[in-house]
Order: structure tokens, then sequence, then C-alpha cells
């Protein structure tokens, strides 16, 4: 459905040679990384909450958290492109920002490093930087192509990685299927130990009596040492990766961004697994 | 005045609860005119007959009657615009004036235009027109005893009819002086020709006020018919368990209780 | 006697005077509200926008006639539901504390937005599954406390409230299962949700909840004297004439309605409900031909307050509006509840 109205609008906006001054407003960590990666990030007007921690984004107003945007806020900004990812929302705010006669970009995300390349096509035709967008698309399918030779020789016996996720309040959370680090677990030659259950799931020390994992991967946000993480998680310090202390740390805004960072970001993670 | 005579018949009304039987085959007549007393120990049943008659609660067995057609049939406004009722666990609204809350009596004729008018009239009967602005939360279980009064006063006055009044313990807040009022209003309402039912625990103030009087005891009707037949200080006195004196002054006759005697 | 009735018009006439006071006030809120916002819209502009709206530049134009104005109007309404549903509920179990969400609507309706957060559905049906979800759980769990006590032998407002208290506990451990297992996303979605936010308002939503407003209106208004006989308790007002369970029946039907649709639009906003029916009976008295009103005027100006600070205290993002209704209408209530302004002195 969303498909051809994005087309429609990369081509409209594609035709409309756009002047140097653009105003973009970025709602999307992904999105927004792309966007300053072409080049753009002086033009960037606003983002959400979640590109804050770009370097080139941190001083920029603050349209809010990229599910809750407010129509007005984001035209009060006076953009001429909206570029937000696919959670963006809620619909009818969109909606309203369209009518009031702004280009607004949805660019879909999914758990899969294949579309990389069409996100950044999308927003480079937007906003008028096709060349840019092929250049940085060059290098992304390079750090692809390494990311392929890096997971190509352990292929068969896949170590087993269990992904922790810090909640607010500091409680952990394992990744199972149809989450963002399933996916880069499977990308980074791992196994996800628990493929049992979809979503996060708080951890329960049962969990590692039947999957027994040999890394932990883990966001560097998290405090304390390795030490101190694995004791938090009950049960964990009896597994492989609690034994040897492998403990993999990631910048998950690289990691599960699914942005242009995330392949090089998936390399190093296999080159870690390969690691005895 | 009077199209139809009120009337309000229970007969051989039975209840029970929990295996409890709370009430046991009565039978009551509350006559066009006449103030009927209820009277009888803690527990007898006297509420919850008071709450069967006024079709609130369904009887057992046995049957209620109001105005020749069972209560049960009628619809609650119908019912309330005969039959008139001031319980005991009457809440007092906060935020209700004591006008509001006597002209609230009116609820079941819909709107009509005199409703203030006739409220102030029962409010001045009661001598409560100096509380009219009154906050009801404000009133003195006393003053809201009054109020409640004219409420159901203005319930069932006003109209083309007469009705049956239900009152349970109408005076139990009240001092001497008010309790004389309020009983005296009763009796005027008979004079108009409305039947009255009240359930009381003074001895002497029913003696003065009831022209009938039905003695309930464990659910059952001891005994009933006019006040100088049913209110014997022997029959009393062994019905409540406590020592009943008759006393005459003039041409008046007072009944007066004492503490049981002790056994010695 | 005369000095009693003339105390007694000039009370009513003060009452009816504050009434058409407030009546006159909302329209001032709803002007100044339209007025404010994010995009900074001139005094020239606002002016021509209904004069000659050729002149305004046409971004303006549609700021204005298709996001603020329908916002402020959604908000007004939401308020106005809201108020009306707590003004019903708290007059029904003659309770000062009762709140709409006692009889489980916005539980239910929390559960059916979380779900829909929860499978990422929210964007389905073009936005409108959120609030159809949301509406139908809220409808479901009044549903259920309806069978339940029904099937009470002896039922009564009390057990109807006890029912409600457990129905919510129920809700509330299924909305903390989802809660507990949501990603990282939909929870701080479901967050989101579960402290409003009116920010997606738009013509039809205004149309689909001015319909619900005018039902609870109809149910509650021709329940308002049996409202009043209430507060003598149940029983007696059955003596004088009024239809207890009927009024029950309705008076539930129209919080569920207009909970139900305010929540499925705005997510779940507090206060409102509870305070707003107070600060009308401080200011009007008891009679809920005059409460229903004061409450419906008096929500309605808070939340579209509320929801002003809600869209430019940190513009250019959001905050979630629940978090500002306490903070707009706690001061006010305190203030009210200082003696001078009591409609009973």
């Amino acid at each position: 459905m969303l498909r051809p109205a994005i087309i429609l609008a990369v081509l409209l906006t594609a035709l409309t040679a756009r002047a140097e001054s653009v105003r973009i407003v970025t709602a999307g960590a992904a999105v927004t990384e792309i966007v300053s990666r072409l080049g753009l990030a002086p033009q960037i007007v606003a983002v959400d909450t979640s590109s804050k921690y770009l370097e080139e984004t941190r001083d920029k107003p603050d349209v809010g958290y990229v599910r809750m945007l407010g129509a007005e806020g984001i035209l009060s900004q006076k953009p001429d492109l909206v570029l937000v990812s696919g959670e963006a929302g809620p619909p009818p705010v969109l909606e309203q920002i369209r009518a009031a006669g702004v280009d607004v970009v949805v660019i879909s995300n999914g758990y899969t490093l294949d579309n990389i390349d069409d996100k950044i096509r999308t927003i480079a035709a937007a906003a008028g930087r096709v060349e840019d967008g092929e250049k940085l698309i060059t290098k992304v399918n390079a750090d692809l192509q390494a990311l392929r030779s890096a997971t190509a020789t352990n292929e068969g016996e896949r170590p087993g990685v269990v992904f922790l996720l810090a909640r607010h309040g500091g409680n952990l959370m394992a990744a199972g299927t149809e989450t963002a680090a399933h996916a880069m677990i499977e990308a980074s030659g791992g196994r996800n130990v628990c493929a049992s259950f979809s979503g996060y799931q708080p951890l329960s020390a049962e969990i590692f009596a039947t999957a027994t994992p040999d890394f932990v991967i883990v966001s560097e946000s998290v405090g304390g040492d390795d030490t101190q993480l694995l004791a938090r998680v009950p049960g964990l310090g009896a597994t492989p990766a609690g034994r040897q202390l492998r403990v993999i740390r990631v910048d998950d805004a690289a990691f599960l961004g699914f942005g242009p960072r995330t392949p090089s970001a998936a390399t190093e993670v296999a080159l870690a697994l390969r690691k005895p | 005045m009077n199209q139809h005579l009120p009337s309000l018949v229970a007969e051989k009304v039975t209840l029970s609860r929990e295996k409890r039987q709370i009430l046991d085959g009565v039978s009551l007549r509350v006559r066009p005119g006449k103030l009927l007393a209820v009277i009888g120990p803690n527990g007898a049943g006297k509420s919850t007959l008071l709450s069967v008659m006024s079709g609130l609660s369904k009887a057992g067995s046995g049957q209620v009657m109001l105005n020749g057609r069972a209560i049960s049939d009628f619809r609650p406004s119908d019912r309330a615009r005969h039959c008139a009722v001031m319980r005991q666990d009457n809440a007092r609204p906060s935020g209700l004036t004591v006008l509001e809350a006597v002209e609230l009596g009116r609820l079941a004729y819909g709107a009509e235009d005199d409703v203030r008018s006739l409220a102030w009239e029962m409010l001045q009967q009661m001598d409560l027109a100096d509380l009219a602005g009154r906050d009801c939360s404000r009133l003195s279980g006393g003053e809201w005893q009054r109020v409640a009064f004219a409420r159901t006063m203005a319930q069932i006055s006003g109209g083309e009819t007469a009705g049956v009044l239900l009152l349970d313990e109408p005076v139990s807040s009240l001092d001497p002086a008010h309790q004389h009022q309020l009983l005296g209003e009763a009796r005027r309402l008979t004079r108009a020709g409305h039947g009255v039912l009240a359930i009381l625990h003074d001895l002497n103030l029913t003696a003065h006020y009831a022209d009938e009087v039905a003695l309930l005891a464990a659910g059952r009707i001891h005994s009933s018919g006019p006040v100088a037949e049913i209110m014997r200080p022997a029959v009393l006195s062994e019905i409540y368990g406590c020592r009943v004196s008759e006393i005459r002054e003039g041409g008046e006759r007072a009944l007066v209780s004492f503490p049981a005697e002790k056994t010695r | 006697m005369n000095a009693a009735r003339e105390d007694d018009s000039l009370r009513r006439g003060r009452a009816h005077r504050r009434l058409c006071f407030l009546a006159a006030l909302l329209p001032l809120v709803l002007l100044i509200a339209s007025a404010l916002g994010a995009v900074n819209i001139g005094f020239a502009d606002l002016r021509n926008l209904v004069a000659a709206p050729a002149q305004v530049p046409e971004i303006i134009r549609a700021v204005f006639w298709e996001i603020r104005l329908p916002r402020v109007l959604l908000a007004a309404l939401v308020g106005a539901a809201l108020a009306l549903a707590g003004a019903g509920v708290q007059g029904l179990f003659r309770n000062p504390l009762a709140d709409p969400a006692l009889i489980g609507v916005s539980a239910g309706a929390a559960v059916g937005a979380v779900v829909c957060f929860f499978f990422g559905w929210e964007g389905l049906l073009g936005g409108w599954l959120l609030p159809l979800a949301a509406f139908l759980g809220g409808w479901l769990a009044v549903l259920v406390l309806g069978i339940f006590h029904a099937g009470f032998a002896a039922g009564g407002t009390a057990k109807l409230i006890l029912a409600g208290v457990a129905l919510n506990a129920m809700l509330g451990s299924v909305l903390g299962f989802f809660l507990f297992s949501a990603s990282d996303d939909a929870l701080r979605s479901m967050t989101f949700w579960t402290l409003g936010s009116c920010a997606s308002a738009q013509w039809p939503q205004v149309v689909v909840l001015l319909v619900f407003l005018a039902a609870g209106i109809i149910l509650l208004w021709r329940n308002a004297r049996s409202l009043d006989a209430l507060q003598f308790g149940e029983e007696q007002a059955a003596h004088l004439g009024v239809s207890v369970p009927r009024v029950r029946r309705e008076v539930i039907v129209a919080a569920a309605l207009l909970v139900g649709a305010a929540t499925a639009f705005a997510g779940t906003i507090g206060f409102i409900g509870l305070v707003a029916p107070h600060m009308a009976r401080l200011l009007l008295g008891g009679l809920h031909r005059l409460v229903l009103p004061g409450a419906l005027l008096l929500g309605a100006m808070l939340l579209v307050l509320a929801d002003l600070g809600a869209r430019t205290l940190v513009a250019p993002a959001e905050l979630a509006v629940g978090i500002l209704t306490a903070v707009i209408g706690g001061p006010f209530f305190l203030a009210l509840l200082c003696r001078p302004f009591s409609a009973s002195t």
C-alpha cells in the first residue's frame, strides 16, 4: 500500500530540483544518520528524540518521540521536507503535515541489512542528493561484503548468542525472534539461543537451562564491568559465555539501527564471535 | 374531595431470609383517615414489614395490595404518587438545600409549576422555613428528620386523591415538642383522608396519636385494634419484657415504662 | 419567611449566573487556545482567517483549520465527556471519590490499546484501529461488569463498586502482562498512550466524539432529577418514584459511551472526570441539572488549557496532556475548596 505512495513522493521530490536551502525535519535514528551522512546535517532543522545521540544533531530542536509526533510542532520549524522512519506516527499527524503542503517521506524499516541501500536511495532522492547517495551505497555495499567474508568461514557451527537489552529501570531483557537484535545476531554469524520466544522477555534462570550461550552481546551503555553484568543475570554465570566472560559490547544505535554504520558494526561482532 | 379512598393492605405476608422467618402471616390494613401505629420490640420485623408493604421487598408468600391492585404491578413513579415512604436510613445529601430536598418529594409527578410553593408550604408547616437555604449535610439529626417528613408530606399532598404514608420511626431523633409537632401533622393528614402507618417506639405518643395499633412480635401480629384495647400495661409488659404502667392525670392517660423487675 | 424566600431566590439566581458565566467563558478559552500554538499566527492573520482567507498564507490556513482547530475542539469534547461521565458516576455511586474508571471502562480501553501497540497494529485502518480497539476494550469491560452484576442475587450499587474494583484489578494484571512483555518501543507507545494526548485530532474524530457526547448528554440529562433523588439513598429514591435499576443502567451506559469514546481518541486522561464535577458542585450546588452542564463546561475548559500547555510548553515537541491536567486543575480546585466560592454559603 505504502510503496506506490513513497515512490510517487520520491519521484515528485526528485523532479523538483531542490535548492540548497531545503529545510529538513527527520525522525528515526537511522533516517537522521543517513541524512547527515549525505552531508545534509546543516539543513536539518529539527530531529526526534531518538536522533539526539548524533554529534551533528545534538543541538537541534527536538520534535519529541518518533511515535508521538505533533503536527503543529513540526510545521512550526517551517520544513520543506519531513523524513521519517516507518514507526513514526501517529498516522493522522503525518497526514496533517502532508495536508499543510509539506512533503512527508516515510522510509520503511525492516529487520534486514538488504534494504539499507533502498533507504539511502529513497532519502537521497527525496533530498536531491542522488550522487552522494550512490557513494554512500557503494561504501555500505563494501561493508556488507566485508561482513560476508567475516561470517563465511564459520558456517555450520554457529556460536550461541544471547542479546541483553537494558530497559529503563535497569532490568535486563533477552531478545527473542522478531527483534532487531535477533536479525543482527543471525547476520553476524551467530545463533540466537532465545529463539523459543518472540520479542523481548524478562530473564529467568531457567532460560539458560536449555539455552547455552557462548557469547553475550550487550549495549556499551550498560554500566558495570563484565563480571558485574554477568552477576546480574541469574543462571548466566554457569553457561559457557559466563564461565569464560565472553561479553561483546556494541554501540546499539549502530548495531540495531539498520543504518549506514550497521554492516561494519555487524562485522565487528562477527569477528568477535570467531574468537575461541 | 376523594375520588376513591386510599388503602394499603397486607394479606398473610410471609418472608424468610437465610432460613430465618422474619414475617409470618402478617395481615394489616392501612385505612383512609386513620393513623395505624405498628409497635413491637427490636427485631420483631417492623422495618421489614414496612419494606414489603412499600413494594420494595417481595413477600415470600401472601400479597400487598395498594388501592386494590398488587403493589408489585405498579411502576415506581405510579407507586410513589399513591404511597409515600419515610425511611429510617435516609441519607443526608450534601450539596442539596433543604428546599431542594423537599422539592424532590414531587419527583414522581414530572414537571409541575407549583412545586416550589408547595415545598415552601410544607416547610412552613414544619417550622423549617428559616432553614430553607441550608445544606442538608449541615442539619442536625432532628432537623433532618423533620425535613424528610416535610418531603414525605410534599410527595403525597397537593393531589386530587389522598394517599398512604409509611413512616419508619419518624420521631426517633426529635425532642418532645417536635415529636408532638410531627405526629400532629401526621394526624392532620389523616383528617384530609390520607392513611398513615407509623412505626413507633414511644408508647405514650402511640397511645396519644394512633387510631389503631398493631403489636408485632417475632414476625407475627400479636394483636391489633383500637388503642384502648391493645395497649394494656399487662400485655405490653409481657411483650417488651419490662414493666409498663398507666398514669392518669386529669382526663389524659399516659404509659410509662420502668426497668424490668429484677428477680430477687 | 420572606427573608428566607429572598435568600433562596438570590442563591438560585447566583447559581444560574455562575453557570451562564462558565458558558460564556468556554468560547473565550477556545478562542485563546486556537490563537496560540507552536506555529505563530499573528493577530492580523487570525482576523483574516475568517474575514479575508485569501490574504493568509496557505500554510497558516492549513495549520489553523486542519490542525489546531480540530485539536482544540477535540480537547474540549474529550474534557466535556470525561467530566460529564464523572458527574454521572459520582451521582450514581453517591461517592465524591467515584471516578468513571471505577466501572472498568478506562482499564478495558487501556487493554484494547495496549494490545494494539503490542502487536504493532496502531497504524492499521488508517489509524482508526487503535481508537476502535480501545473503545471495544472499554465496552467489553463494562459488559462483563454488567453480566456479573446481573448475576448477583441482591445486587445494589455497593456490590457493583466492589465488582468494579475486582475487574479493574484483573484488567490491571492483563495490562501489566503486556507492559512487561512489550518491546521497548511498544512500551514507550503504551506509556505515552496512558498519559493521554490530543495530538491525532482530525475533523472526523471531532464529529464522531460529538455524536457520542450528544448521546451521553441525552442519557444523563433525562436522569438528572433521579440522580438528585438517589442522594437520599437508593431505597428512599425508589420510594420517591425512581426506577433505580434503570437509572443505574442508563448512567453506566452513558459513562461507558463518553469515557470509551474520549479514551479511544485521546488515551487515558485522569483527574478531569474526578475533579470537574466537584468544581461544578462547589460553584453551583448539588442539583444535577446544574452540575451536569457545569461539569461539562469546566471539563472542556480544563482539558483545552491542559492541551494548550501540552502543545506549547516544550514545542516543537509534545508533552503528554495527562501530566498537565492535574498541574492546571489542582490549584484551581484547591482555591475552590476555600469557603468564599462555595455555592451553599
